[in-house]
């Protein structure tokens, strides 16, 4: 298809006519590029968020192999070596009970971890197929299920995750509970809205002319289309589940003994904060550094995926 | 108005293809007001013909062709596809009234999945009408239509946002071709395009309907492409339709005003016609179609308006053979 | 000398012509009459994105004189846009100007003028009509009070004296019940009234400039004959030079002065409106004369087409950019840059008709030029 070769051998060639059937100006120069090749593409140009990403999977790493490297345990109270600094023995010091800190704050990442992705993975499900019912069944179903939605977002958040909490006691199922039952809501809205945009987009009106079934048009369409959406909605939830989580946690409602998280390192660490500083500074910077990294894995995320930023 | 419509189609010797009756769409808009967007509409297409539908933005144009697809519910009338009821069609009739009937869209930009490779696109129809026997038969098939419409196998595995626009309604034309439809609703598939790939696309459009025999209703704002492209024309304004004729007669002999002025403001693109020309200026603009006074709709704008318009809307009535004009002094 | 005496009664005779449609408005006549109004000089502009250097625009020469109408015809991504923006001084990141591009307005250079000068320029000396009035215009700001802006910003108007102007400006581009459209906002305006209401905004301050970028792309035909009209009357009236950007042949031809024809961000063809419909040179302005069809023609008649599409301006082609696509393409059209003929016009409306293109190379063959002119479309007839 390529003519560019042709190359003019003879002087008197150069005003000859080309044979029509060999030009094709058709022809598309730039490279064939997927939606997902294209995005990532775009994340791997944002140099801050490809260190954050790194930073991130480290953190998770470390969260798994923390404890096997220091080869101690995180539960064990060892009498003689209560809040000691850094040495040797104890590369971070340790706790008021002589516990490990280095170890310790390794697994309470894990929990702050395991407990955000699960809470993220329950508000996304739950939202998602809430969202989707709503926009699917429309008219009266639709204005009550949005009521309700409205019903739950307008109740305060920590109050009714203290309530709940309060109510059926501390643990991780209930920890669980408490934070994702007001989360979804914001991901049903979305799931909605971006739904009722796509049933009326051109392609999924043409799939219809073409007589494809409601589940033909959901799983080639719409969700193909939502999954950006879901992917940059979950990288949102995650750290602001660990947020609150640390929160309810820090305030002595969240996670109670033996059970922990960097939530109630904190607490513990601002306790002894004047003394021993080391045992708030360790899950804090662990606790920043996570946050930062989702949040700025995030937002390089959302300007990859995002349609309106392709050209 | 119907009894004309079955001489003519009794006259010609053939049945129509789609027979609309006294179509009506209304939309309710907040406060208990209605949208009449489509609004007492009768025509029918023959088999291998192209009704033009032309009108402003807002007429009801677009509304019109998705009802007589089966896209939205009418509020009342009838829309005839061989005879049968489109939206009483169920089951397996239903299935291959889908596969008979295919839409073109209007912007090529959003009218194709941006998730979907060119070769996924086009077998879409394929795959749901199980029009192929094996990969092999379905990748061929997919080539074929490309090379049909000007494109060839190597941008089957590209995804839409690497062609233009005309590329890409050449590709929303292969997709309607893949499931071998009789009859296609070409909803302004060319105004989104530029000058030179219109005409390529509208080529296209008048070769495939030769070569295979399709019956369009080609909907357009654009009254000289729809004239070039259509046997008839249909002209609507305000969900109604003022004026049917062949296209020839439509632009010799236009008997509406409103038809009239339309001819008269496009533009020719020929400096001495243009220079010598007298444009019949329409006042003000498109009236809303929400709660459109009693009387002519085109009264407001009309430079002939009189008593009689104000207070009786005009039937559509044929003044010549196959010259249809809804206004009180056609022919007058 | 002796060419200087014998060129000045034509001067004049131009000036006298073009000056007697706007005797009413004596401030706006300044200047020398055959000094344009705003030259362009190898105008060159450059968009970074992924797959890299978008070369929109690659050495656009043209002038402007004063009420004269200058059409810039072309298809999209031709380049015709971004012409305009820059004549504005409205190109952003990722759009480079690049060096060596020159627009003068009045002789000053607009690209190298201080913030000042532009904003005394943009809206002051050179108005600008966009495609889409709901985005060209402040939703959130009342129609009046823009205009009211605008005129404050570039003359010392009291307020009074602004709104007096500003109703007085919208009663001129027709929009009826001015007083009380002028307290509404955009989106209470239709699609003609709201383009008009930009009008009235581009021509709030007299400009000597009106660039209108496809004003009447996103209206309906009887909308657009008015918008159309309108627009002819502000130069008659006021003598404003006007640029009209667009892809409509049919609204040029009772339109425009001057017609330039742009294809892959270069000038193809240019010349006088009659030149460009009854004499086109180039294969590219003779098929999109034939492209569209006309009320006037015969029915179902095949349309003339262009095959493919215009070249990725992200690698431009070395040779011609229209040769994939020509009927006359030959190897010198694929491997070297077509020469500008000059095509010598009767009459002083037709000078500087030009077309680049290797069919009128001196060193062509006569039979190319038969075959050239065998299929030359004259006047827009149908083909095929």
């Amino acid at each position: 298809m390529n003519t560019d070769t042709v190359s003019i051998k003879k002087p008197e060639d150069r005003f000859a006519f080309v044979d029509q059937d060999s030009l094709y100006a058709d022809e598309i120069t730039r490279k064939n590029i997927g939606f997902w090749a294209d995005a990532a593409r775009r994340f791997k140009q944002n140099k801050v968020a490809m260190f954050f990403l790194i930073v991130l999977v480290l953190l998770i790493v470390m969260s798994l192999l923390g404890p096997v490297i220091s080869g101690k345990d995180y539960i064990t109270i060892n009498g003689q070596d209560k809040n000691m600094a850094p040495c040797s023995q104890y590369w971070l010091g340790t706790d008021n009970m002589g516990r490990d800190l280095f170890t310790r704050s390794w697994v309470g990442l894990r929990t702050s971890l395991v407990i955000a992705l699960v809470a993220a993975g329950i508000q996304l499900v739950v939202g998602c197929l809430y969202g989707s019912i709503m926009a699917t069944l429309g008219g009266i179903v639709d204005d009550v299920m949005m009521r309700i939605v409205e019903v739950i977002s307008s109740i305060p958040n920590l109050i009714l995750c203290t309530l709940l909490l309060v109510v059926f006691g501390n643990g991780y199922v209930q920890l669980l509970f408490a934070l994702s039952v007001t989360s979804w809501t914001g991901t049903a809205r979305l799931v909605r809205g971006q739904i009722l945009k796509l049933r009326e987009s051109e392609y999924v009106l043409a799939s219809k002319a073409m007589g494809g079934s409601n589940m033909h048009r959901i799983l080639k369409h719409l969700l193909p289309n939502t999954l950006g959406l879901l992917i940059l909605e979950l990288a949102q939830a995650i750290p602001s589940v660990i947020f609150s989580e640390t929160s309810l946690s820090f305030l002595g409602i969240g996670l109670m003994p033996p059970n922990f998280s960097l939530g109630t390192m904190l607490q513990q660490g601002q306790s002894t904060m004047n003394f021993y500083p080391f045992q708030l500074l360790v899950p804090c910077v662990l606790l920043s550094l996570l946050v930062l990294s989702f949040n700025v894995v995030g937002d390089a995320l959302r300007d990859a995926l995002d349609p309106q930023l392709r050209n | 108005m119907s009894n004309e419509v079955e001489k003519t189609a009794a006259a010609a010797g053939t049945k129509p293809l789609l027979e609309v009756s006294h179509l009506k769409k209304y939309f309710k808009v907040g406060n208990k007001r209605t949208l009449k967007a489509v609004d007492d509409v009768s025509f029918n297409i023959m088999p291998g013909e192209t009704l033009g539908v032309v009108g402003e933005s807002g007429c009801g144009k677009t509304t019109c062709g998705r009802t007589c697809v089966g896209m939205y519910d009418p509020t009342d009338g009838t829309v005839l596809y061989n005879g049968k009821n489109i939206h009483e069609l169920k089951g397996a009739e239903k299935k291959a009234f889908t596969k008979e009937v295919q839409i073109i869209f209007q912007d090529p930009y959003a009218s194709l999945n941006p998730r979907m490779t060119v070769a996924e696109i086009i077998g879409e129809g394929m795959d749901v009408h199980g029009l192929y026997t094996g990969k092999q038969e379905r990748q061929e098939r997919i080539g074929q239509l490309l090379r049909m419409v000007g494109l060839n196998q190597e941008h089957a595995n590209r995804f839409i946002h690497e062609f233009s626009g005309g590329q890409r309604q050449r590709i929303g034309i292969a997709r309607a071709l893949a499931v071998e439809p009789r009859f296609i609703l070409c909803d302004e598939p060319l105004s989104a395009l530029d000058v030179s790939i219109q005409a390529q696309v509208a080529n296209l459009l008048i070769r495939f309907q030769k070569e295979l025999g399709l019956t369009y209703m080609f909907i357009a704002h654009d009254l000289a492409m729809v004239k070039h492209i259509s046997d008839r024309v249909a002209v609507m304004y305000l969900g109604s339709v003022v004026e049917l004729a062949t296209s020839a007669e439509i632009y010799s002999n236009p008997l509406h005003p409103y038809t009239e002025a339309l001819m008269s403001a496009i533009p020719i693109a020929d400096p001495d016609i243009e220079d010598s020309r007298q444009r019949i200026m329409l006042e003000g603009e498109v009236t809303s179609p929400i709660d459109v006074p009693p009387g002519c709709k085109f009264q407001s704008r009309c430079p002939r308006a009189k008593e009689c318009c104000r207070k009786d809307a005009p039937e559509l009535k044929e003044v010549s053979p196959g010259h249809f004009v809804a206004c009180h002094f056609a022919g007058k | 000398m002796a060419e200087e005496k014998v060129m000045t009664p034509q001067v004049e005779e131009e000036a006298v012509e073009i000056g007697k449609n706007w005797k009413a408005n004596p401030h706006k006549w300044t200047g020398d009459p055959n000094q344009p109004l705003l030259e362009v000089k190898n105008l060159r502009v450059s968009y970074h994105t992924y797959a890299g250097e978008v070369q929109s625009v690659r050495g656009v020469n043209f002038d402007v004189k004063h009420g004269e109408i200058l059409a810039v015809i072309g298809e999209s991504g031709c380049g015709k846009s971004v012409t305009a923006r820059t004549i504005m001084s409205l190109i952003r990141h990722p759009g480079v100007v690049k060096e060596g591009s020159q627009i003068l307005f009045e002789g000053k250079d607009v690209l190298s003028m201080s913030k000042k000068e532009l904003s005394q320029y943009r809206g002051g000396d050179c108005g600008m009509i966009f495609q889409d009035a709901l985005v060209a215009l402040d939703p959130t700001m009342r129609v009046g009070k823009q205009i009211m802006e605008n005129l404050r910003i570039h003359s010392k108007m009291t307020k009074k004296e602004a709104k007096e102007e500003a109703i007085r400006l919208l009663d001129v581009v027709g929009i009826p019940n001015a007083e009380t459209r002028f307290r509404q906002y955009p989106f209470e305006f239709s699609g003609g009234m709201r383009q008009r209401a930009m009008i009235a905004m581009a021509v709030a301050c007299q400009p000597k400039l009106v660039i209108a970028d496809e004003p009447t792309t996103a209206l309906d035909v009887t909308i657009q004959a008015q918008i159309m009209e309108l627009l002819k009357r502000l130069r008659d009236e006021d003598g404003t030079s006007i640029i009209l950007i667009t892809h409509d042949f049919g609204v040029v031809a009772g339109f425009a002065d001057k017609i330039v024809v742009m294809y892959a961000g270069q000038i193809v063809e240019r010349g006088s409106r009659k030149e460009i419909f009854y004499n086109p040179q180039h294969p590219y302005t003779w098929a999109l004369l034939g492209a569209v069809p006309r009320l006037d023609w015969e029915n179902k008649q095949m349309l003339r087409t262009i095959r493919g599409t215009p070249p990725d301006l992200v690698a431009p082609p070395k040779g011609c950019p229209f040769a994939r696509r020509c009927e006359l393409c030959m190897n010198v059209c694929l491997e070297e840059m077509p020469p500008v003929k000059e095509f010598p016009g009767e009459g002083p409306e037709n000078h500087g008709h030009s077309a680049m293109c290797w069919l009128y190379a001196d060193d062509a063959p006569a039979e190319v030029r038969e075959k050239a002119e065998a299929l030359r479309v004259k006047g827009g007839e149908g083909h095929e």
